[in-house]
């Protein structure tokens, strides 16, 4: 499986990096992001099974990556999890319409992170 | 800081202080893995670090404003290790490292409170900025200090309410 | 000395004092600890090598009394729970297979002083050295304000944990 991390902080690609290799689900490569942009390049050049993206973020936001994901047939297998500060009722009502399966709101424990990886990498490998 | 925020009621300033706090300690436990306890102002004389100015802007929700963190070096190192689970043995972060993750820390202060604020509207955040001073400023606005693993971390906050939002909660 | 037949003896079991840490492999036995108040009981099990281990800490940093942890490193979770986990792997656990929970944790009054939020500190050291680690935990029995007593088993893993007059597997 092909997971692809998208967030503006460093910091946090690289704890969530850490986290999915630590939990047990088998994965081929992990691909970073820094905006919704770089995303889109990188899902038109690779095979990617799971999406983790923030919200808040520069150039493009993780809302409308995930529009333009949601717009794209080519991407309708894609399992996508959103990682965000932001656990408004609207924002997440918003991500159920873009087919969204989890909503994880930050701050997290490490633990529930695993287990939302565990949830969405065995969705994405049905 | 741009111009001046109108005046909010002062018994919603008092609230949003401890709205504030509560936002810290939600972050510092569940990520961090720090404990936090509201305090008065410290002597910062007897804080020989430098300090990490980390500030947000928001925008678009019931509210509009900044939030900035202001914590010790030394803090943020510890801070960066909780978080990163860093090996010991391993370099230390460099600065743009250090910056990154306290400027993460503040967006993570910042949605928790806003979120807590109104549950029902979307905000937006701008991405971090981080600095450094030889000591926090003398507070023009509104601060809260909390301590964070034994260690000062003060939150410079301003606050507007949107024009059309009429009942804004605290975030309590 | 057990003087029944061989077939109903009673399994064996070692107790986790204050401060102290126990790792075995000797599947017929049970891992104890009492009175786990404001402290926390850190219990590992490799459930392919079947060793078991259990640490009993009093406090989070041993920053705080450098010579109490060179002389009781399980007094604390930052000198503790590493050497737990050294020890264990000298009788076979594998890190990546390891169960990790954690009971305790408790608000303990202090009869003079008032409430000083122990529980909380040091769970929340047991989950920071535990991630530094790069060890999940697995369940938790943790906070409330009654102490609790733990029985680990060896030979399968089985956590039960008693507080008052309750009783509960973790």
């Amino acid at each position: 499986m092909r997971i692809l991390i998208v967030d503006d902080s460093s910091m946090m690609r690289a704890m969530i990096k850490r986290v999915v290799k630590l939990t047990k689900v088998p994965v081929e490569e992990i691909l970073e992001a820094s905006d919704g942009a770089q995303a889109l390049t990188l899902l038109e050049s690779y095979d990617v099974q799971l999406l983790l993206t923030d919200i808040n973020m520069p150039v493009m936001s993780g809302a409308d990556l995930l529009r333009r994901v949601a717009g794209n047939d080519r991407w309708r297998h894609l399992t996508r999890v959103v990682i965000s500060t932001d656990g408004s009722e609207a924002r997440r009502e918003q991500a159920d319409e873009l087919s969204v399966r989890c909503y994880l709101q930050k701050p997290f424990s490490p633990e529930v992170l695993r287990d939302v990886l565990t949830d969405a990498a065995a969705a994405a490998r049905l | 800081m741009s111009s001046p925020m109108p005046q909010l009621p002062p018994d919603f300033e008092r609230a949003v202080g401890g709205a504030i706090a509560v936002a810290v300690s939600t972050v510092a436990e569940r990520s961090f893995f720090a404990c936090v306890d509201r305090c008065d102002q410290p002597d910062l004389d007897e804080i020989e670090a430098e300090w990490l100015v980390a500030t947000v802007h928001f925008h678009d929700g019931p509210v509009h404003g900044s939030l900035a963190c202001l914590l010790p070096t030394d803090l943020a190192l510890w801070l960066f290790d909780a978080f990163s689970g860093r090996d010991p043995v391993t370099p230390m972060p460099r600065p743009d490292q250090l910056d990154d993750l306290v400027g993460e820390f503040a967006n993570m202060v910042c949605g928790a409170w806003l979120t807590r604020c109104d549950t029902h509207r979307v905000f937006r955040l701008s991405p971090p900025s981080v600095s450094r001073v030889r000591r926090p400023a003398v507070e023009t606005g509104h601060r809260e200090w909390v301590i964070v693993n034994n260690r000062p971390v003060a939150i410079d906050w301003e606050v507007a309410q949107a024009p059309d939002y009429t009942a804004v909660r605290a975030g309590l | 000395m057990w003087a029944g037949p061989e077939w109903v003896r009673p399994p064996a079991r070692q107790v986790v004092g204050i401060g102290e840490f126990v790792v075995s492999n000797a599947g017929d036995s049970t891992i104890a600890t009492h009175a786990v108040g404001s402290c926390i009981a850190v219990c590992v099990f490799d459930p392919v090598a079947n060793v078991a281990g259990m640490l009993h800490f009093l406090l989070p940093e041993s920053s705080i009394n450098p010579q109490r942890a060179f002389e009781h490193p399980g007094v604390f979770a930052d000198t503790g729970i590493p050497l737990l986990f050294q020890t264990a792997y000298g009788y076979g656990l594998v890190k990546h297979r390891a169960i990790v929970k954690l009971i305790g944790g408790a608000e303990m009054p202090q009869t003079t002083k008032g409430w000083f939020n122990t529980g909380h500190r040091n769970l929340l050291a047991a989950r920071n050295m535990l991630w530094r680690n790069g060890v999940f935990v697995t369940a938790e029995d943790v906070g409330g304000t009654g102490a609790r007593t733990v029985h680990l088993s060896v030979g399968n893993g089985r956590l039960q944990v008693f507080s008052g007059r309750s009783h509960k597997e973790l």
